[in-house]
């Protein structure tokens, strides 16, 4: 049986790469017995969404006028 | 900029990125835009930047699980305890959003890049590789250390 490490490795795999049946069922047979590993498969979801909300709200910077100025300044120099 | 999460460090780059495209501009051909070709040169700063930050970054993997005789069973103080699913339910969004964004600021640029370019801009994997110099199985790795990490973080915010 896979350990922790590769197991949960797995877990973030398959939201990359389609796993084989042998990886899906050890990845289902490991997290009905390891406490820990089934705790981190549900939280691996809620970060997902966590992250998505978090990072959609943040405004893109941009340059101010007055950093533009600058910036030109110590370019042409 | 969303790729650094670092203002300062952002404004440093692009104004690397005119510095040499002066210099070099005698063997910009007309090919391209310019605004393609400055592109260019400022991704290659950023992933130059990320090169040299990265060789000073530890794998946290073996924090978090046995590298000896109990190979890759998690360690014991490590090892998930309470589900952080129920962080809403303790904090507010507000809060939330904020210890989250700690703990982000914990990570390496690098992979606070990768993590932004994935769920911000809603990149596709390839690009992302692209964009960060790295392997498709990078990608999936760097997601799994990342996660690990923030997770811990996480719970450790909501056991105080």
């Amino acid at each position: 049986m896979k350990n922790c490490q590769d197991t949960t490795q797995d877990i973030e795999r398959s939201n990359f790469e389609r796993l084989s049946g042998k990886d899906r069922l050890g990845i289902r047979l490991h997290v009905a017995m390891c406490r820990a590993c089934r705790c981190y498969l549900r939280d691996s979801k809620k970060i997902d969404h966590l992250l998505d909300k978090k990072l959609r709200n943040l405004d893109e910077y941009k340059f101010s006028r007055e950093e533009k100025s600058n910036l030109k300044q110590r370019i042409s120099r | 900029m969303s790729k650094l999460r670092d203002i300062d460090l952002a404004k440093d780059l692009v104004q690397d990125t005119f510095v040499s495209a002066l210099t070099k501009l005698d063997t910009f051909e007309q090919r391209s835009k310019l605004r393609t070709w400055l592109t260019s040169i400022l991704n290659r700063k950023i992933i130059d930047h990320w090169r040299k930050a990265e060789t000073r970054y530890t794998d946290p993997i073996s924090s978090f699980f046995n590298q000896d005789d109990k190979f890759g069973h998690w360690i014991e103080d490590k090892a998930p305890n309470t589900s952080i699913q129920n962080i809403e339910d303790q904090m507010t969004h507000e809060e939330t959003m904020s210890e989250l964004q700690e703990c982000l600021n914990t990570l390496p640029d690098k992979w606070r890049g990768i993590m932004s370019s994935k769920y911000l801009e809603e990149k596709e994997s390839d690009q992302i590789c692209n964009d960060f110099d790295i392997t498709p199985s990078n990608l999936w790795v760097i997601v799994h250390r990342t996660k690990l990490l923030l997770r811990d973080c996480l719970q450790n915010k909501l056991d105080t």
